[in-house]
């Protein structure tokens, strides 16, 4: 799926100062369409409303973990195709690996830097 | 007017036996015509003893101290140990990127707005350490809930003192923090090269 600075992005933390670190990193990327959600259950109801193309999520949330919102992605046919990066603290390799298997596009492991961000970006976004 | 009825004969005080503890604070305290035979109290006082010591073991039992000693304790003391050290960590990196800026030079306007623009980057970026460490923080609370859960049961049980308005004892330890999640402690855990490394690996089963 190719993305471009007028994807529509919908990034998805509990923690209000990553939504906002990353929603400014996106802007000096370059995207301008970010939408955000505090959960995944809050994140299902937007994904249901609007086309996303691209999907940022932290793993640690409640009600609906990252994790949990990445497997209703993935099973849903509307959503299965949208990428679907995790930015998590999670770094074991069981977490990693769980998320391989559900269907992630790419893993970043909190902290991270924009270089690091950008690359995935661009990698799932490559045909 | 009532005319007085005789009064019932008065029990003879020998035989009766004194007080003991239970019979003290039992409020169902029998009567001293239905007392039983000194041996039959006894045994049921040394029982009753015999009970509560065994309720208390039960209670010391369940307060696990190995693993609050073992496990809970020194991972919580890692934990906060992480947070001084991400702490340090994420300012030492937020000062650098401000001395940067402060050490730029101005000659070159166009160097310096990439200068500050990758700063200011660096800043924003460095800003993440609030998330980890509020999460190794939670997981510091979860084991102080624990241990305070279980000493104020064993508190209340002995009677030493009351918390009951404090403490949800219904609650089972791993329902408020579960201990796995987060972070991993510094120097475990995957770098961001081995988890790229993980994800373009075969699948394992």
């Amino acid at each position: 799926m190719n993305i471009s600075p007028s994807t529509p992005i919908l990034v998805v933390d509990d923690y209000q100062t990553m939504i906002r670190i990353i929603r400014n990193l996106l802007k000096q990327l370059g995207f301008e369409d970010v939408d955000d959600a505090t959960d995944g259950t809050q994140a299902l109801e937007k994904l249901r409303k609007r086309k996303y193309g691209l999907i940022i999520s932290d793993w640690n949330m409640e009600p609906m973990t990252g994790y949990e919102l990445l497997k209703v992605v993935r099973a849903d046919d509307s959503l299965r195709e949208t990428p679907f990066i995790m930015i998590t603290a999670e770094s074991k390799t069981d977490n990693v690996v769980a998320a391989k298997k559900a269907g992630v596009s790419s893993y970043i492991v909190k902290p991270f830097n924009a270089q690091t961000l950008k690359a995935k970006i661009d990698a799932v976004g490559e045909p | 007017m009532k005319s007085r009825t005789t009064p019932p004969p008065r029990k003879p005080t020998s035989g009766t036996r004194p007080a003991g503890p239970a019979a003290a604070t039992s409020p169902n305290r029998p009567s001293t015509a239905d007392a039983p035979p000194d041996g039959a109290l006894l045994v049921r006082e040394i029982g009753a003893a015999a009970d509560y010591l065994r309720r208390c073991r039960q209670e010391l039992a369940s307060l696990g101290a190995n693993e609050l000693a073992k496990d809970r304790i020194p991972a919580a003391s890692r934990e906060l140990d992480d947070i001084i050290g991400d702490g340090a960590e994420f300012s030492h990196a937020i000062m650098m990127a401000a001395e940067r800026v402060m050490n730029a030079s101005e000659d070159d306007p166009a160097a310096y707005r990439a200068l500050v623009h990758e700063a200011i980057t660096s800043i924003i970026v460095q800003c993440a350490f609030q998330d980890i460490t509020a999460q190794r923080a939670q997981r510091v609370r979860g084991a102080l809930d624990t241990i305070e859960r279980r000493l104020a049961r064993l508190a209340t049980f002995v009677a030493t003192r009351e918390m009951p308005d404090i403490v949800d004892f219904s609650a089972p330890d791993a329902t408020i923090v579960e201990p796995k999640a987060g972070p991993a402690p510094r120097g475990q855990g995957n770098d961001q090269a081995s988890i790229d490394r993980i994800l373009a690996g075969p699948d394992r089963s």
